[in-house]
């Protein structure tokens, strides 16, 4: 009957799953519903054939009115104007549940997470490496100059070496994984990072908090998410820009020690919310957060 | 590029019904397990073989599935806007059989049957159109593969995920 590899409970070790040997013989009886069937669609394919057929071809004199004539110099002027602008800055910007790699033009290489944007000016970049990040970056530098990033009002000096960067509104973290990092913080005196230190700071709270242990920033590359004692509104904002949701509810003191990956939503929020006893629903792109009874 | 010839032979007609009826079905269960929306995947089928016949003229009869298989998955990037799948499927068994069951097991018969479609519909779309395409239209992994354009090891892997999807949510949820 069926080949040997469609005993699928078998070659991946749940030959003894009655739940989930029921689920699949329950799964292999349904059916697609289709609209149309096969000569239905194919009444419609040749119809579209002979309409196409018939079509006559178009002529090729074309008339420029008033109108197309005044569009195409808006066309032009814009298009210069955005030139222009574009030529002095780049800027490589992700959206919600969006990941990308940048090679800047010394060829070092930033991966931007969900909800970032990086600017940098290509004009000037042979005498000062300067960028401008909103969000979370992991940065591997060539060596070189002093390479510069200011985020937010914070400045962070490197000469070349590998580091991640989270810098929202509401929380700033920097993790040093080789070389050495200048962190400047307005009001504080600078922070030098070397390999396996990471700093911290909350907004609100004045004093960053430098961490001698290093616990991996940089797993988001992989699409997995760690925390350990972190503020639950860092973790729902974070799920919130992979899986491009808003999560609102009534979600206060909590810290949630823990891990989230990118594969799907309610697998998210269940790791997020069962150990905490909050209960979550979803409708649309809004997650609801209750706390439990 | 040249513009597709709007003049066609009897005989060519004829010869693309013999392709469109080998792979009609097909095509339309791949779109549909990769975007979940049955309307938009037969329209994506029509258009799908609407590009294969103005490329008629070069066809070679060993490209014609790859081709399509190729033509289908880009149709679908360019239509691909879609944030959560909904699946339907009908129960082929349905009524007739189970009119002398007890109210009772119909219910929770139902009940799976929904939880199946949420299921599928969460289920992350690489593991999805794998797994369906081997459980509903009996693909055995070579032959997935060779549409995907992967390896059979990725395709063993992605069953795997897509089984154990399955099972955490029959935890969870019952």
């Amino acid at each position: 009957m069926k080949e040997p590899e469609n005993d699928i409970l078998k070659q991946f070790g749940f030959a003894d799953d009655e739940l989930l040997q029921k689920a699949l013989s329950e799964l292999d009886q349904m059916k697609i519903k289709p609209l149309k069937t096969k000569e239905e669609a194919w009444a419609m394919f040749e119809k579209s054939v002979i309409a196409k057929a018939e079509e006559k071809p178009k002529s090729k004199v074309v008339t420029f009115g008033v109108i197309w004539k005044i569009a195409a110099s808006l066309f032009l002027i814009v298009s210069i104007g955005i030139g222009f602008k574009t030529w002095n800055k780049t800027n490589y910007a992700t959206t919600n549940s969006q990941r990308r790699e940048v090679v800047l033009p010394d060829n070092s290489t930033v991966t931007l997470n969900a909800a970032t944007t990086l600017t940098f000016n290509k004009f000037r970049w042979k005498s000062s490496r300067k960028v401008e990040l909103t969000g979370e970056a992991l940065f591997k530098v060539t060596k070189g100059s002093s390479f510069e990033i200011s985020t937010l009002g914070k400045t962070i000096k490197v000469l070349g070496t590998e580091f991640n960067v989270f810098s929202r509104t509401d929380y700033f973290a920097v993790n040093c994984i080789s070389g050495r990092v200048e962190v400047l913080i307005p009001g504080n005196k600078q922070i030098l990072l070397t390999k396996g230190n990471a700093v911290r700071k909350e907004t609100g709270s004045n004093e960053p908090i430098k961490v001698e242990e290093f616990a991996d920033g940089t797993t988001w590359i992989k699409g997995e998410f760690y925390y350990k004692n972190a503020n639950i509104n860092l973790v729902f904002d974070e799920i919130a820009r992979q899986f491009n949701v808003h999560i609102t509810g009534e979600v206060s003191d909590h810290h949630y020690t823990g891990y989230f990956n990118k594969s799907g939503l309610t697998e998210a929020l269940n790791n997020v919310c069962l150990p905490l006893g909050l209960k979550y629903s979803i409708s649309k792109d809004t997650v609801i957060i209750r706390k439990g009874l | 590029m040249t513009l597709p010839q709007g003049n066609y032979t009897r005989e060519e007609l004829d010869a693309f019904r013999a392709i469109f009826d080998m792979y009609y079905e097909n095509i339309r269960n791949f779109v549909y397990y990769k975007t979940g929306n049955i309307e938009l995947a037969e329209d994506i089928v029509q258009e799908t073989f609407m590009k294969l016949w103005d490329k008629r003229s070069d066809l070679k009869p060993e490209s014609v599935k790859s081709l399509l298989y190729i033509i289908a998955s880009n149709n679908i990037k360019s239509h691909f806007r879609h944030q959560k799948v909904v699946f339907s499927f009908a129960n082929s068994n349905s009524n007739e059989e189970q009119l002398q069951d007890s109210a009772d097991s119909n219910i929770r018969q139902e009940e799976l049957q929904k939880k199946l479609q949420q299921t599928l519909a969460d289920m992350p779309e690489k593991c999805r159109e794998v797994f369906l395409l081997n459980r509903m239209d009996n693909l055995v992994y070579s032959e997935i593969a060779e549409r995907l354009g992967l390896s059979v090891k990725a395709i063993e892997k992605r069953m795997h995920e897509a089984l154990l999807f399955i099972r955490e949510r029959l935890d969870y949820k019952i």
